[in-house]
């Protein structure tokens, strides 16, 4: 109870509140504080870990390849005797960058699409979930290699090439949402206030379709890492030496089978792995959050 | 009294396409609301009753204009809102609102309530920015809620505080006709009679006028200075409510009279009914002839051939072929005799 | 005579985010073979858990004590097996909410010819017989055809009427109503009100019928409940309920109905609402919102006890509330208080 006596004029209208409320509803869950905590970590360590070791991602040393994990490479090295341990966070960087545009990019358009196509309905939404239907039947990996030899491979085409494939389930749920949301009397009640359609659309509909938002968001950063490793294993990713965590991987096959060097696999799966799971957690705990009706963990 | 007449709707009617097959063909139409004339006085409270399917919301929202009309017109205090523009609509919008029936659907989930009722204020323009918190505060105390309860989300409260909430949220923009539709009818009969009362306060204090729908015309008589009475999209009797209530002169409000349960429990058990045989015919193929005749005990066969027409009567109308012989017998049975 | 249904001191608690919810907090309540007996209340007011309980329906966080009693049998320690056996036969349920109850992918015939073979065998031919038998006793018009409805194809009204003829195609001893006309227009609510009448008298089957509506019971029960907060304040013949409440909370209930008989004056609202289950109540429950409460309502809690044969209140005052509804509506027994509660 909040029995802290709100003098009547104090602005307590905004949704501060209900901020707070989503945060403590998301805190009971422990296992996303849990998962928040470990993707902060990671984040911290790609973007200040390798200023710190005293080695370079690119530097040959091969007088030390190929070492276990010991005190001086915690992660070992490679057959060209780079650290480990820098390229696994470099890689890291580049790969949580990737992954993370890609989504974003992705959540933009299919949320645009979603809501417009469930909104106005009608022909448009005819239209645009048959534009949905055609990217599902496309060839992606094609018409992906065709757009990299085209525009050259790069930050920004490996993004736009992930998220061009990635929107369409994204479209689908917010459009479904929107259809159930749209019919729900609080709807209609903005409207004979006076609310115009945009403003439904942004604030009273959307916080209903985030859900489906966030679960999708989780699902696309694991499925963009895995992208990201595919196009690097065809050789339209991003090129070596510049490491990815999905590139390691691949690098690692023949070390790991053949030579037993099973550092070489380990630390970047184990990266992608975490980040995977935690990314899951946090989904969960987010989608908890933002539901107001879901009162018990 | 005729300048003094609010809403007027006449000869409205709303008919939805039914469309059938895989080419979505018109099949048909559902007339919902089928040439209704309906006058509302300033000041006045009209009940709309009827059962679910015989209209009464869709008139409401048409009256609103939240439904367009596909028959006939609708005139807000002397301006015709048939086919106005957005400009038009954008003025006469604020000065009439709705009350919507389920409490637990017409506030959104996501936003406290306090920003809810701020949210009208907002999209109107209505007083300075900084004064509008002050105002929420002022329209939760007109509803008789706590002005604490501006921060709580609508699942933190009752059924009834949220009907207070949906009553201040319409009341933000100071309309002077309020559409109350089904605005009790999910809410406990204990809390049925405090949202009753404040609507009724709340007409002292504003000068508001309502169009009332409900299902339930004991709560119909109380409140309404008039009821009219709907049946399958149109109006079968319309009067004073006292009248209507104790002399009706329709056998369909006779059945819906009969229907309410009278708290005397001797009394209840010994009373005859008037009890409807049959199912509500579907408003997209409504009988021929008068559109009760399938579930009226009284039904002749003019009633299933002819269409009776609404006549006036001494302080009403009633559109019945039998009205004048039927009176002494449907007196009967609504005294419970 | 034992009664057919015997509660006694039955406590139902729930685990919530805010602390233990009381949701029921000892009732005791008796239902004598063939009677019909109105439980009424406010929505929290724990009837309807208390319904689910009798049922053994409730989710399994509930922490239920006390003894609910069917012929003799408490039916909260017996074995599970012996105790679903007893569903159908002996009691069943008819729900709200009608299309959440009905399965919309299984036309009604099979679903209520299911329940028949389920519990007394048979061919499939006389279980669907059955099944048209009992749907033209709850009067759903060309039973024959309808049979192979599926429940959308049915008007809310059919579907409560379906849902009655399920819980009784195994001739129940006892039925549970759980508001089942609340979602209902009144010209509906009369049929149902009607049939459950007709059939209780012909089949002779108990009725607890569960509702926030003391106008429904009127023409309906023999006797009634009136529960507040989790625990029952009064109960008697319904005629005595009617005609002369004696607790504050039932004649607020009387003064907020809208009577057609005795219109013109205001209605008389409890003000205010339930309060929070979750937080310890050293008094009477209903004393925030009465206007006879004193200090001593405040301080301890009134137990239910008979002011004459075979009606009991839980109120201090009952002796002193006046006999009947005040013919003055100017001296309301409830006095209008704004109580602001949470």
């Amino acid at each position: 109870m909040s029995s802290a006596l709100v003098t009547p004029a104090v602005p307590v209208v905004r949704s501060a509140r209900g901020r707070f409320e989503a945060w403590r509803r998301f805190r009971r869950h422990r296992m996303a504080v849990l998962g928040l905590a470990v993707l902060a970590t990671i984040a911290l360590a790609v973007l200040v870990g390798p200023l710190l070791i005293g080695y370079d991602s690119e530097t040959i040393a091969l007088a030390s390849k190929n070492q276990p994990p010991s005190l001086a490479h915690l992660m070992g090295t490679d057959e060209l005797g780079r650290d480990q341990l820098v390229r696994v966070l470099d890689g890291g960087r580049l790969t949580l960058s990737v992954a993370v545009s890609a989504v974003v990019f992705s959540l933009v358009v299919g949320v645009v699409v979603g809501a417009v196509a469930g909104y106005v309905g009608g022909a448009l939404d005819n239209v645009l979930m048959r534009v949905v239907d055609v990217f599902y039947s496309l060839p992606s990996l094609f018409v992906v290699i065709l757009l990299v030899i085209l525009v050259g491979a790069g930050f920004w085409p490996i993004v736009t090439a992930i998220a061009l494939f990635s929107w369409m389930n994204t479209a689908r749920l917010v459009r479904a949402s929107y259809l159930t949301l749209k019919q729900r009397e609080f709807v209609e009640a903005a409207r004979g206030t006076g609310v115009g359609h945009l403003r439904i659309a942004v604030r009273h509909i959307l916080p209903g379709a985030l859900g489906p938002i966030i679960v999708t968001a989780t699902l696309g950063i694991a499925a963009a890492i895995l992208s990201e490793s595919a196009l690097s294993f065809l050789g339209l990713g991003f090129q070596p030496p510049q490491a990815t965590w999905g590139g390691l991987l691949y690098e690692a096959q023949r070390p790991v089978v053949s030579l037993g060097h099973w550092w070489r696999g380990l630390f970047p799966g184990l990266m992608i792995f975490l980040v995977v799971l935690s990314v899951n957690y946090v989904g969960d705990g987010l989608r908890d959050a933002v539901d107001p009706k879901r009162r018990r963990s | 009294m005729t300048d003094d007449v609010l809403v007027r709707a006449s000869g409205v009617g709303k008919h939805f396409p039914v469309r059938r097959g895989v080419l979505r063909r018109t099949a048909g139409a559902v007339r919902a609301v089928d040439g209704v004339d309906l006058d509302i006085h300033r000041g006045e409270i009209v009940g709309l009753v009827g059962e679910s399917g015989s209209g009464k919301s869709t008139l409401g929202r048409v009256l609103l204009r939240l439904l367009e009309p596909t028959a006939g017109a609708v005139t807000f205090d002397g301006t015709d809102l048939t086919g106005a523009d957005r400009h038009v609509l954008r003025r006469v919008r604020p000065r009439m609102q709705m009350v919507f029936q389920d409490p637990y659907s017409s506030l959104n989930p996501w936003m406290t309530v306090g920003a809810t009722v701020r949210e009208a204020l907002d999209v109107n323009g209505i007083g300075a920015q900084a004064g509008r918190d002050r105002r929420v505060g002022e329209l939760f105390d007109l509803v008789r809620l706590d002005r604490r309860m501006v921060e709580r989300m609508p699942h933190e409260l009752s059924g009834g505080q949220r009907q207070r909430v949906g009553i201040a949220r319409a009341l933000a923009t100071e309309p002077e006709f309020v559409v109350a539709d089904e605005a009790i009818a999910a809410l406990d009969v204990s809390v049925q009679a405090q949202i009753v009362n404040l609507l009724r306060d709340l007409r002292a204090e504003l000068g508001l006028t309502y169009l009332f729908i409900t299902h339930d015309l004991a709560m119909a008589r109380y409140l309404c200075d008039r009821i009219a009475v709907l049946q399958l999209g149109r109006i079968v009797e319309i009067g004073p409510a006292a009248d209507v209530a104790e002399r009706p002169r329709h056998p369909y409000t006779a059945a819906l009279l009969s229907a309410v349960p009278l708290p005397d429990p001797p009394r209840e058990r010994a009373r005859t009914r008037l009890v409807l045989s049959g199912e509500l015919p579907s408003p997209a193929a409504p009988p021929p002839g008068c559109r009760f005749h399938t579930r009226c005990p009284f039904a002749t066969d003019v009633c299933r051939t002819q269409e009776p027409v609404l006549t006036s009567e001494s302080s009403g109308a009633v559109a019945c072929h039998h009205h004048n012989e039927l009176a002494a017998e449907l007196h009967a049975i609504t005294t419970g005799s | 005579m034992t009664p057919l249904l015997d509660i006694t001191d039955l406590s139902i608690r729930f685990r919530t985010d805010d602390g233990e919810l009381r949701a029921v907090d000892g009732v005791s309540l008796q239902v004598a073979e063939g009677e019909v007996l109105g439980v009424v209340g406010e929505s929290g007011s724990g009837k309807s858990v208390t319904a689910l309980t009798v049922m053994g329906l409730l989710a399994g966080d509930a922490a239920v004590t006390g003894q609910v009693r069917y012929r003799g049998a408490d039916l909260l320690t017996m074995d599970p097996t012996k105790r679903r056996a007893l569903c159908g036969p002996e009691l069943a349920m008819v729900y709200q909410d009608s299309m959440a109850v009905l399965n919309p992918t299984m036309t009604v015939g099979r679903q209520i010819a299911m329940v028949v073979r389920h519990h007394r065998g048979g061919t499939k031919k006389a279980a669907m017989e059955r099944a048209a038998e009992m749907l033209d006793l709850v009067g759903i018009p060309d039973v024959r055809a309808r049979v192979a409805d599926y429940p959308h194809q049915f008007s809310g009204g059919q579907r409560q009427r379906i849902l009655i003829a399920l819980a009784l195609c195994c001739e129940p001893r006892l039925l549970i109503a759980d508001e089942p006309t609340t979602a209902l227009d009144v010209t509906v609510q009369a049929q149902i009100v009607e049939l459950v009448r007709k059939l209780r008298s012909e089949l002779g089957m108990a009725v607890v019928w569960v509702t926030h509506d003391l106008g429904v019971l009127a023409g309906l029960a023999d006797s009634v409940a009136v529960m507040y907060a989790g625990r029952v304040v009064e109960r008697g013949p319904v005629d005595t309920i009617y005609a002369g409440p004696r607790h504050p909370y039932t004649e607020g209930l009387l003064r907020s109905l809208p009577r057609l008989d005795a219109a013109g004056e205001r209605l008389t609202a409890i003000p205010g609402g339930l309060p929070d289950l979750t937080q310890p109540i050293p008094g009477c429950a209903f004393s925030p919102r009465c206007g006879w409460s004193t200090e001593h309502c405040t301080e301890e809690r009134p137990d239910l006890h008979e002011i004459e044969t075979l009606h009991a209140s839980a109120c201090f005052r009952a002796a002193e509330l006046p006999a009947g509804l005040p013919a003055d509506p100017d001296e309301p027994a409830v006095r209008p208080v704004e109580v602001m509660h949470r």
